[in-house]
């Protein structure tokens, strides 16, 4: 794995790391509240370390996707008493989720069917 | 912040790193504190999550910060997504430039205002109107220039001094740069207007005097809307242009 890390093959380019995040922040705050921190780490883990996040790139995402209404923000308390910003889905970025995992498994599964994988079920 | 794991004075010590983070981060104008908050709550979390019995708070700090990315990095990730309230901001900054310098206008004017000539004739000399502006426009660009050249010296001093917060850091500041912006042309009116105050005894002729005073009306009236406009159409021009240079996401 390091190996492959070093040729760069497992590494998702910037390019698609771009592209991936807005359906992969939705996916997260579609199964419930949760902040920046969390996030991130829930991508590295999730990702098992491939899909590498700078951490200062995830919050302006995070605002564009508050200002164009898919996500709610608010302000509460974290563990220490201190301020926090969480976030939710909202209604608006329940459908564009959908649309998202729609498009997302239309690649896919056009590579699995090239590769003589699997595909996965559609929406 | 409780951290029962480190000593006090290591707290002290990483609290005046992460205001010092804070400073750094606020001065590139990008950020809203709301957003600066938000990031340091992420620091915050990432330095507390480091658990290392090998490395000192500090050294755990400077490993959180990091991850996050440098500041530059962050405030330039930062601008596309904050243009419209950055522009707010700038924009309330500049109105306060312009209030205060108006102010200071009225205070050192009003008494000069005895000296007028009553019953002068009043009529447009293009001429007079463009010297005056030129001559206001010079003033403008000779402090802008200082200035320009001034914030990124007080910034190295400030950061060349370590821990100790240098008074000049305060021309790092977003609100000081923008009411500079606007502050700066009025105080070139200011400054020709006290010198058109004091040669006042040159002017033989009512007329003479009518055509000045006309002339200083306008430009005093144009110039702090039009000097501020040119520097901010050309420094978004820069910034677009940069960023064009580096998009990414």
């Amino acid at each position: 794995m390091a190996l492959q890390r070093m040729q760069g093959f497992a590494v998702a380019s910037k390019e698609l790391v771009a592209a991936s995040t807005k359906p992969i922040i939705l996916a997260i705050l579609s199964r419930g509240e949760s902040y920046g921190y969390a996030i991130i780490q829930e991508v590295r883990q999730r990702s098992g370390g491939e899909l590498d996040w700078t951490d200062g790139m995830l919050y302006p995402v995070l605002h564009r996707l508050e200002r164009d209404g898919l996500v709610k923000a608010r302000w509460g308390k974290s563990e220490t008493g201190r301020k926090r910003k969480y976030y939710r889905l909202s209604s608006q970025g329940g459908r564009a989720l959908r649309v998202e995992k729609t498009q997302w498994l239309n690649v896919h599964n056009t590579l699995a069917d090239l590769w003589g994988i699997k595909p996965c079920p559609t929406p | 912040m409780p951290d029962a794991l480190t000593p006090n004075a290591q707290v002290d010590d990483v609290e005046t790193m992460i205001c010092h983070w804070r400073d750094r981060l606020a001065a590139r104008g990008a950020l809203s504190g709301e957003a600066i908050e938000e990031l340091e709550d992420h620091l915050r979390a990432e330095w507390q999550n480091i658990v290392s019995s090998d490395l000192t708070a500090e050294e755990r700090l400077l490993i959180a910060s990091h991850r996050l990315g440098d500041v530059d990095r962050l405030a330039e990730q930062f601008k596309p997504v904050c243009g419209a309230q950055l522009w707010a901001r700038r924009l309330r900054w500049m109105i306060a430039g312009y209030v205060l310098v108006f102010a200071l206008n009225l205070v050192v004017f009003t008494p000069l205002k005895n000296l007028q000539i009553v019953g002068y004739q009043i009529f447009l000399d293009l001429g007079t109107v463009w010297s005056i502006a030129l001559t206001c426009l010079g003033v403008f660009l000779a402090m802008a220039i200082g200035l320009a050249v001034a914030i990124p010296w007080c910034a190295s001093r400030s950061q060349r001094r370590g821990g100790v917060k240098s008074p000049w850091s305060v021309m790092t500041r977003p609100w000081f740069l923008y009411t500079a912006i606007v502050g700066m042309p009025w105080l070139a009116v200011l400054i020709h207007r006290l010198g058109f105050s004091i040669s006042l005894s040159r002017f033989t002729s009512a007329a003479e005097f009518g055509r000045f005073a006309l002339a200083d009306q306008i430009t005093s009236l144009m110039i702090p809307f039009a000097a501020p406009l040119m520097v901010l159409i050309v420094a978004s021009a820069l910034q677009k242009k940069s960023q064009s240079s580096n998009a990414e996401m």
